[in-house]
């Protein structure tokens, strides 16, 4: 049940969930997400959104949605349909973005909502007395979503940058200057990952000590027409839908977990095409994407006469 | 309910046996008259009662004995256990798992009280009740993985989950089919699995490695293995290897049905929630010939399995040498006639 909303700041709104029976819910760890389901008149949306509460108390999950007028209209459905004291279906927490507990130091750089992940983080790794520093950027301080706490909270290990005031993250700085042993994170809109990733890449880190989520929704695109071959089924995708929420409705359950082009759960064999993919995902290799044999139906959309897919 | 412990050995007088009611519950692992690798996952839910799968965690008659063996292998060999330092998390959830599960499952034998992190633990087979508090190491008379599977049957492997891939980081592995946990400690996924024929070939392990890296919580699964063991042995370990490997050479047609064990294990998949890591439980199960052959099904199908396995898999679980003569043996119960689908007994 939905216990409370707050409202953070301009674009960016916080839900409590609890238990309708009053019990714990399960145990997670930083990094983890629930998947969110949206029943809105005929279509069911699925969105997947970070927890930033405590693991240490599950008594309620909390989650922040950052309402995205051009998107699909999930995270508006949550900012203007949802109420409290309102009932709805949250799945199993699912981490794909956990820390490496082999760390000497945590290392986490969050630009604007990507924040949330290290709130549950931050919360775990200081009740174990475990070492971390965060860098967390943001445009101003109208959508610096909970800039204060975190420097309440954790003082010298928060370092905020604003870019209205022109503060800049001396990333290079930052990177070069860590001890041995230490595990680097980010989350953040995708120019940002690129940009941690390639600097750390340059600077020498080490690929399995750089972890990055990225948290891109499904975007909004031209209706188009597939083939289900399995299924015996024709369908076809809303502009305002994704690929897998239109096979989903048709009936069908592919397996997911991410829902963001990451986990590779719904990866689907393409067994005919004539036209153009627009991969959106992060899974893929360009191997696959070259053959034309894969999409991942979350994220990823096609354009022209015909698909027929695995299904 | 109450389930009677059988007083029995894994060494030396080898005076392991199954009782009846525990012959029927076994766990056998065909359900047709052949066998070929295959990922066969399927969830880990609750089962039908009188099965090893009623509990997610099944007590049965051999507890304290089993107990008892995995002490003394671990009094000569304390690496049977081990955990890499970021695997103490891990460790906690484990024990959390298994105590609830318990406690859950058989209130008569166990039970677990939770005050906060104030925590008391009844295990009354075993005699223990100990207070403790749950983190903190130092409140245990062993770490947390070691306290609670030296109480648990089976043996347990703990799996970090990073960069794509799982890790061997943490592990007690006593009852194991000649492999080595102090060997495979720090590898990954297709490391510790590289001496395995044709799966490879297969893709069955890249299929199974994405599975299991998706594993939910609340949400296990589970999968059959199988070999074969001359006397009861529980810990056919690699490093115990001069003690065990010549019992494969003392098999005789007049020997079979009591000498000649049939291995299945249940092999089980869980999400750890606050380590993130995979719990694979791997709980042995044995049965002698003579045993299973009190069920005409099982003892027709298990005769053409044997018969007809490809060579490169009767090599790779180290049957060659007595495959003959308990095929042979296993002959004499099979009368040719159809055996009927599924695993249980008719």
């Amino acid at each position: 049940m939905v216990t409370d909303i707050v409202t953070v700041n301009e674009l960016v709104k916080r839900f409590h969930f609890r238990r309708t029976d009053g019990g714990l819910l399960p145990t997670f760890s930083g990094g983890a997400h629930i998947v969110v389901e949206m029943r809105d008149e005929e279509r069911t949306r699925l969105n997947p959104y970070s927890l930033m509460s405590s693991p240490l108390d599950t008594r309620d999950y909390t989650i922040s949605v950052r309402r995205d007028d051009a998107g699909r209209g999930g995270s508006l459905f949550m900012h203007s349909r949802v109420e409290p004291g309102q009932r709805m279906v949250i799945s199993s927490p699912v981490n794909l973005f956990s820390l490496d507990l082999r760390a000497r130091k945590h290392l986490m750089i969050a630009g604007g909502i990507g924040i949330t992940p290290f709130l549950a983080q931050t919360a775990q790794l200081a009740a174990e007395g475990g070492n971390f520093e965060l860098h967390y950027c943001f445009r101003n301080d109208g959508v610096g979503s909970y800039a204060d706490f975190l420097r309440q909270r954790y003082d010298r290990k928060v370092n905020l940058y604003r870019s209205d005031l022109q503060e800049t993250f001396e990333l290079e700085r930052v990177l070069a200057t860590q001890p041995l042993g230490t595990h680097l994170y980010v989350c953040g809109p995708e120019g940002m990952i690129d940009w941690v990733r390639a600097t750390a890449a340059g600077l020498g880190w080490p690929g399995e000590t750089v972890h990055y989520e990225h948290f891109a929704a499904p975007q909004p695109g031209k209706p188009f027409d597939v083939t289900l071959a399995l299924s015996g089924i024709d369908i076809r995708v809303g502009e305002h839908e994704s690929l897998l929420e239109a096979i989903e409705a048709a009936g069908i359950d592919p397996p997911y977990l991410c829902r963001g082009g990451v986990c590779g759960q719904c990866e689907t064999n393409v067994i005919s095409h004539d036209g153009k993919f627009l991969h959106n995902d992060h899974w893929l290799s360009e191997e696959d994407r070259r053959s034309g044999c894969k999409i991942m139906p979350c994220v990823s959309r096609f354009e022209g006469r015909s698909l027929v897919l695995e299904r | 309910m109450g389930i009677n412990f059988r007083q029995e050995t894994f060494r030396n007088d080898f005076s392991f046996k199954n009782s009846p009611e525990q012959i029927r519950r076994f766990p056998f692992p065909f359900h047709e008259d052949g066998y070929m690798y295959s990922v066969n996952i399927e969830p880990h839910v609750p089962g039908p009662k009188n099965t090893v799968f009623e509990h997610l965690f099944d007590v049965d008659e051999h507890y304290i004995s089993e107990m008892r063996d995995r002490a003394m292998v671990l009094a000569e060999d304390p690496l049977r256990c081990q955990s890499l330092p970021h695997m103490t998390l891990a460790g906690w959830d484990t024990l959390e798992l298994l105590m609830t599960e318990k406690a859950k499952s058989y209130p008569d034998l166990f039970s677990l009280t939770r005050d906060g992190d104030k925590w008391h633990w009844i295990n009354r087979p075993l005699g223990i009740d100990d207070r403790f508090t749950f983190g903190d190491t130092s409140t245990l008379p062993y770490g947390p993985l070691e306290y609670i599977t030296r109480q648990s049957q089976g043996d347990f492997a703990v799996l970090d989950q990073r960069d794509g891939n799982l890790w061997m980081d943490a592990g007690m592995v006593t009852t194991q089919a000649d492999w080595s946990l102090d060997f495979d400690i720090g590898m990954n996924f297709f490391e510790w699995h590289a001496p395995v024929p044709l799966a490879h070939e297969m893709g069955v392990f890249n299929r199974a490695l994405k599975f299991l890296m998706a594993i939910q919580q609340g949400q296990p699964a589970r999968r059959f293995n199988w070999t074969m063991t001359i006397n009861p042995r529980l810990d056919t370990s690699p490093e115990n290897y001069h003690k065990w490997g010549t019992d494969r050479t003392t098999v005789t047609p007049d020997n079979v049905g009591h000498k000649v064990h049939l291995r299945v294990e249940v092999q089980m998949f869980f999400r750890l929630p606050r380590s993130n890591a995979l719990l694979f439980p791997i709980r042995c199960y044995l049965i002698k010939m003579e045993e299973l052959v009190s069920s005409p099904k099982w003892a027709r199908r298990f005769h053409r399995v044997l018969r007809d396995l490809p060579d490169e898999l009767a090599e790779y679980k180290g049957l060659v040498r007595y495959r003959p003569t308990t095929v042979e043996w296993l002959s004499k119960y099979d009368d040719g006639q159809p055996t009927s689908p599924g695993f249980g007994p008719d």
